[in-house]
């Protein structure tokens, strides 16, 4: 465990990250927008980590568990705000949502 | 030495206001229709944090930043004007909603509560020392707003508004989140003392790093303000949310964002080994000041929405800000440097202000779970609703920035001292901010058009009347007119405020020359210990 190098955590956010923005960008469903969303933020606490144990001193770890808690908080919000459009518009489709454009 | 819960007391009012709302409320078994005196009650905790910040403006050591909870938050001048600002719009916020709410059949505690928050979450982001509270308050406000923004649950254009508005939000959270992961990496603190400090040495290969973070963190900040490459969502949410709401949004949260960032850049970045940045960055920001006040007003010109129109003239005020803020990033080693601005936080004043003053008056329009703020749907406003129809037509006038108002002495202010910014370099974007602002007042002046000079439609139509919000528009008028008619004392406040956050800049500035003597060329105060340089530095004029 100890000797795994900064860079490879590090190449491991970026891929992370990459995947979550590339999800984001690209998938329909609202569901799956949250959970690229909630890759993003994990990706961020593996650079964090990855940083905090290279400069030995942790605060990157205090950050990570804010946004782990703070990305919970997203995700109740997120699916109550789901729920809403699931009511009122009967889709979880972000396209269909159109009826502010004009 | 003052306690550090002392420190934050604007803050802690706010929490208390939002806890109590929450608790409280369950409790009341009245009708929807007697919810209304939270908003009373908010705008009295509102007021009372103002009466806090003020307070502590008077009688603290507050020249220069006095850190409390182990150096995450901090006092400052800057951050209570800025404290003071974002309660104003909560107080303005909560007199406007009552009556609006009743009419829309959303009249809930819980939405003074999440009011609360966000100002709480606001006043926190101002006064961030470290990217952990920063990251916190941002969050805390932005989720509010979010829920804020769906408030009207049975709405379709609420809940989509609300939807669009989370999912662009939490990607530029995240983004914010990866930037600062870098900074943190390149500084190994959180603290942005520290991290000025540190990054005041150059780093191998750190430029790069650097640059790369500040790209993501300025993408998120510029999202969170709706400048131009990422203001897609703000005209949805803007429309969709309730019309207070947006009140709020267009205020209180892009006077957060602008106060945010413009500390975060300012205490962390501002060492003289980042001079790479130092010749970008101001550039950087002036283009996508430009692009954003363009695009803004272009865009304005075709809606036919009161709202959306203010949402893109909301786009187009970020750009203006934007060009504001290139006075406060230039480099440090020229010599604008020595000549601090208090043109943003003064135009924050004037535009908040009359963003709420328009919104207010928005808010007497809607009736029945309708709301009619298209322009057509304003005719005959002047004559109904006398008070409405002034108070949106003055918003206008100053948002367009003509002289008796506030807002032209705060375009005035901005666009001086972006001239003074080395030797005049950016003229040509001021050129551009002037022709910008004769296009706006083409929609501005329309809606004025509209209220006051066209023909009533045979639809007699009745507005709202309520007391709370004949205050909310009358206090913001009134603000508009006064601080318009003496912007003297406003400007010195603003500039006081500023001048905080360079102390604390010059602190790590001096900390570098320390470190490499004689690689700057001021090589005065080389023996002087940052604090005492900070003190001497605090007592110049």
């Amino acid at each position: 465990m100890s000797d795994i190098p900064l860079s490879e955590i590090l190449i491991l956010g970026a891929v992370l990250f990459s995947i979550g923005l590339v999800g984001v960008l690209t998938r329909r469903n609202i569901l799956v927008l949250l959970m690229s969303v909630e890759v993003m933020l994990n990706a961020v606490n593996v650079t964090l980590v990855g940083f905090s144990r290279y400069h030995g001193w942790n605060e990157g770890h205090v950050l990570a568990f804010f946004i782990i808690a703070v990305a919970a908080a997203e995700a109740a919000v997120g699916l109550a705000l789901v729920l809403a459009v699931f009511r009122t518009k009967g889709t979880v489709w972000i396209d269909e949502l159109k009826l502010l454009r004009r | 030495m003052l306690h550090d819960l002392a420190l934050v007391a604007p803050q802690l009012i706010l929490l208390f206001a939002a806890l109590f709302t929450l608790v409280v409320d369950p409790f009341l078994h009245t009708n929807t229709d007697a919810r209304r005196f939270w908003g009373w009650f908010g705008a009295a905790f509102a007021a009372l944090a103002i009466v806090a910040a003020a307070l502590l403006w008077k009688f603290g050591p507050f020249e220069m930043q006095t850190p409390a909870f182990a150096h995450h938050i901090s006092a400052s001048r800057y951050s209570l004007f800025f404290v003071a600002l974002v309660s104003l719009c909560s107080l303005v916020t909560h007199l406007a909603s009552p009556r609006y709410l009743v009419e829309q059949g959303a009249s809930y505690g819980e939405y003074y509560a999440l009011v609360h928050f966000a100002t709480f979450g606001m006043a926190c982001m101002v006064a961030a020392e470290s990217i952990i509270t920063l990251f916190m308050a941002l969050e805390i406000m932005s989720m509010s707003v979010y829920v804020l923004v769906a408030f009207k649950r049975g709405s379709v254009a609420s809940v989509e508004a609300g939807m669009k508005y989370f999912i662009m939000g939490s990607v530029a959270s995240a983004l914010l989140l990866y930037g600062t992961a870098f900074v943190y990496g390149l500084a190994g603190s959180t603290n942005y003392i520290d991290i000025g400090r540190t990054l005041a040495k150059p780093i191998a290969g750190g430029d790069l790093w650097l640059g790369l973070a500040m790209m993501l963190v300025g993408a998120a900040f510029l999202f969170k303000v709706a400048a131009a490459p990422f203001h897609m969502w703000a005209p949805d949410a803007y429309e969709g949310a309730p019309t207070p709401i947006t009140g709020l949004m267009a205020s209180g949260v892009k006077v957060a964002g602008f106060a945010a960032l413009l500390k975060f850049v300012y205490a962390g970045m501002a060492g003289p080994a980042m001079a790479a940045m130092h010749q970008h960055l101001p550039h950087i920001l002036a283009t996508v000041a430009v692009l954003s006040m363009t695009v803004g007003n272009l865009l304005a010109l075709t809606q036919r929405s009161v709202k959306r129109t203010l949402a893109y003239s909301s786009v187009a005020h970020a750009g203006y800000i934007l060009l504001g803020c290139v006075a406060y990033v230039a480099d440090p080693t020229l010599a604008g440097y020595q000549q601090p601005s208090g043109a943003v936080p003064f135009y924050l004043v004037g535009y908040a202000l009359a963003s709420l003053a328009a919104f207010a008056a928005l808010a007497s329009v809607g009736k029945n779970g309708e709301e009619l703020t298209g322009e057509g749907q304003l005719i005959g406003m002047g004559r109904r609703h006398p008070l409405a129809g002034a108070v949106l037509g003055l918003a206008m006038i100053s948002l367009a920035g003509v002289p008796p108002t506030l807002g032209f002495f705060g375009k005035l202010q901005l666009v001086r001292d972006v001239l003074g910014v080395d030797g005049g370099k950016y003229l040509p974007h001021v050129v551009i901010l002037v022709l910008n602002s004769v296009v706006s007042a083409y929609y501005y002046l329309r809606v004025t058009v509209y209220v006051y000079m066209r023909p009533e439609g045979r639809l007699p139509r009745e507005y709202v009347r309520e007391s709370s919000l004949d205050w909310a528009m009358g206090l913001t008028a009134a603000g508009l007119l006064v601080v318009g008619a003496l912007p003297g004392r406003a400007m010195n406040l603003g500039l006081a405020s500023v001048a905080t956050i360079r102390t604390a800049t010059a602190t790590s500035h001096l900390a570098y020359e320390r470190l490499a003597p004689g690689a700057q060329k001021t090589a005065a105060p080389l023996a002087v210990a940052p604090a005492d340089a900070a003190a001497a530095q605090a007592k110049a004029p």
